[in-house]
């Protein structure tokens, strides 16, 4: 539950980096906030008034679109992802700086066909002009944004190589949960 | 058969180069999924994936429960549990480990997840601990175990995910995590009780409390069992679905951290974000186990599995003997989570086959699970003791878990002879 990260080779992303993490981080925020107050609103709703909020189930849906996707570079950016270190000691020392470069870019490499394949989805979705059930919100812009927060994970996986290089650094996140 | 076995040896070598372990599953599932029907079915199964699993509104709790156990450890109630137990068992001989137990219990019925119940009870039970002279083995020892309880109690995020998985009704689950998290607690007492009986000298009584001490001390606890009873029992009395009272727990937490503690955007903020890093970690897990799922499901592997095991319709519990062994070899190298999204697909349809209730099988994987947590090398709960308390060295927490161990699979004998105590109180779910 620490505030901001700090890396020990000093930020990733240089002088963007806080400004980064301030916009996504209170993006990601407030997100979750609308998710909590919409569900108590519509839990309220139907018992006191008898009257739930109209789609509330659907725009959950949405924000949980936004909400995962977005915190997708935070957790990259913090090396949060879950990693097994067990046998990382095992490593000889001369392939670990290799390795590592390898690993960074297999797991770009994922998130770019995550990306490639999501911003496919969005043009389907917007050709067919796919609506939300009741409040008839188009879906296709959000399918963008989740492709493109993808493809800026993608990113900044890469450009972590170059940071891991300057820093050394092994030390992976553990599971949460 | 054959190529989900190595489609499995390739997944983990992955995992041990450090590649994430989200990365591997998808790799390998994307890889996988493209060599038994084609790459354009591969990718376009990729896209689906992602977009269904980052839309849902039944995952929507996910968020919302890790919420509501980050509200409600910031909020500090941590500190009354212990003393409401503490005045109640302290003066025992290893009175205040047992105290652990119970603060344990009861902080696991308002946060779904077992690292930070570790976490936030090491802070508030360690130094009194120390205070009275415990060996640090029982102290660090009873804290682990004690943390475990937090993702079998409900509500518990891996009993969600199961729930998703297998298609069950979570309220169900959750209901039927309550007894077993009894037993749990019953079985850690005694652990407790048996260490310092074989050395007294590792838990010294503490001081009694009077009654109306005693009385006092509950009194401070009745936001955590408002909270318990407004979630769960509005689950239970089918008021509300599970995701909406994970919403009631989240903002029942907030109300709580901010009664407290005053209004604090800068906390909040923080709170929040937190909050959806974690969420967003664990769809990461959760979208490349889905993918490697339905690569699994594609090379027949789950009804060949089912297939062989017909032979053993006699002896049904020989099978799920079998399962338990894996899971506990599994989880010697995989974390909890992730153990949990990689076999539940593979073996519920198994499980159900053989005509056991996949509610009791989802808590018997998670008291499996819990087992993993404490035990080496991977006991990731061991591993947060040590970075809230550098002085303790790892050997000694482990040996101080030891009697807890035992504890737990005396647990697990009695809830697979038993199948009642799981399901007993779901009955009653509407």
């Amino acid at each position: 539950m620490s505030g901001l990260s700090t890396h020990p080779g000093g930020p990733i992303l240089g002088r963007w980096e806080k400004p980064f993490e301030m916009l996504l981080g209170s993006a990601t925020a407030l997100i979750l906030a609308c998710i909590m107050l919409l569900t108590c609103l519509d839990v309220a709703g139907r018992y006191l008034l008898t009257m739930p909020v109209p789609g509330a189930l659907e725009v959950t849906e949405l924000m949980m679109g936004a909400l995962i996707f977005a915190s997708l570079p935070l957790v990259t950016l913090r090396d949060e992802q879950v990693t097994i270190d067990l046998f990382t000691p095992l490593i000889p020392k001369a392939v670990k700086r290799p390795l590592q470069i390898v690993i960074q870019i297999v797991g770009s490499l994922c998130l770019g066909v995550i990306a490639w394949r999501l911003w496919i989805k969005a043009g389907q979705v917007m050709e067919y002009g796919d609506t939300t059930a009741v409040l008839r919100i188009s879906i296709w812009p959000l399918v963008y944004f989740m492709s493109v927060l993808s493809a800026v994970t993608a990113l900044i996986l890469l450009i972590m190589i170059r940071h891991k290089e300057a820093t050394g650094k092994t030390a992976g996140g553990a599971g949460e949960v | 058969m054959q190529e989900a076995l190595i489609a499995f040896a390739v997944m983990l070598g992955l995992t041990f180069l450090r590649l994430p372990i989200a990365f591997s599953m998808a790799l390998v599932g994307f890889a996988g999924f493209a060599y038994i029907v084609s790459t354009p079915a591969a990718l376009s199964m990729v896209g689906t994936v992602a977009y269904e699993t980052g839309m849902s509104y039944t995952l929507s709790i996910v968020p919302l429960f890790i919420l509501m156990g980050n509200f409600v450890t910031k909020a500090g109630l941590s500190g009354e549990l212990y003393r409401a137990s503490y005045a109640f068992l302290g003066h025992r001989r290893g009175g205040l480990a047992m105290a652990t137990i119970l603060a344990c219990g009861g902080f696991g019925a308002i946060c779904g997840s077992s690292l930070a119940t570790a976490a936030t009870m090491s802070k508030v039970a360690m130094p009194s601990m120390r205070k009275y002279g415990y060996s640090d083995a029982l102290a660090a020892g009873s804290i682990a175990a004690g943390g475990t309880l937090g993702i079998l109690i409900p509500p518990s995020v891996v009993l969600v995910i199961y729930g998703i998985l297998t298609e069950q009704n979570i309220g169900k689950l959750f209901i039927a995590g309550i007894l077993p998290g009894i037993l749990a607690i019953i079985c850690y007492l005694a652990a407790v009780s048996a260490t310092v009986r074989l050395d007294a000298k590792a838990g010294p009584p503490g001081e009694r409390a009077s009654w109306r001490e005693r009385l006092l001390a509950l009194r401070d606890v009745w936001g955590v069992l408002a909270l318990f009873l407004v979630v769960i029992g509005g689950i239970y009395g089918g008021i509300f679905t599970p995701s909406e009272a994970a919403g009631i727990g989240a903002g029942g937490g907030m109300v709580f951290l901010v009664a407290r503690k005053g209004w604090d955007w800068h906390m909040l903020r923080v709170i929040l974000m937190e909050s959806a890093i974690t969420t967003g970690m664990i769809f990461t897990i959760l979208i490349g186990a889905l993918i490697f799922a339905n690569f699994i499901n594609m090379t027949g592997m789950p009804t060949e599995l089912t297939e062989y095991a017909e032979q053993f319709r006699e002896t049904p519990l020989l099978v799920i003997l079998v399962i338990l062994v894996i899971y506990v070899v599994l989880g010697c190298v995989l974390e909890s989570m992730s153990m949990i999204l990689l076999t539940v697909p593979m073996f519920y349809p198994l499980v159900a086959h053989l005509g056991y209730d996949l509610i009791w099988f989802g808590i018997i994987v998670v008291v499996v699970t819990e087992i993993s947590m404490i035990t080496p090398p991977v006991g990731l709960n061991v591993f947060v003791l040590r970075s809230v308390l550098p002085d303790v060295p790892t050997q000694t927490v482990f040996r101080g878990v030891l009697p807890f161990i035992v504890a737990d699979i005396v647990r697990l004998g009695i809830l697979v002879a038993f199948p009642a105590v799981t399901l007993y109180l779901t009955q009653f779910v509407t």
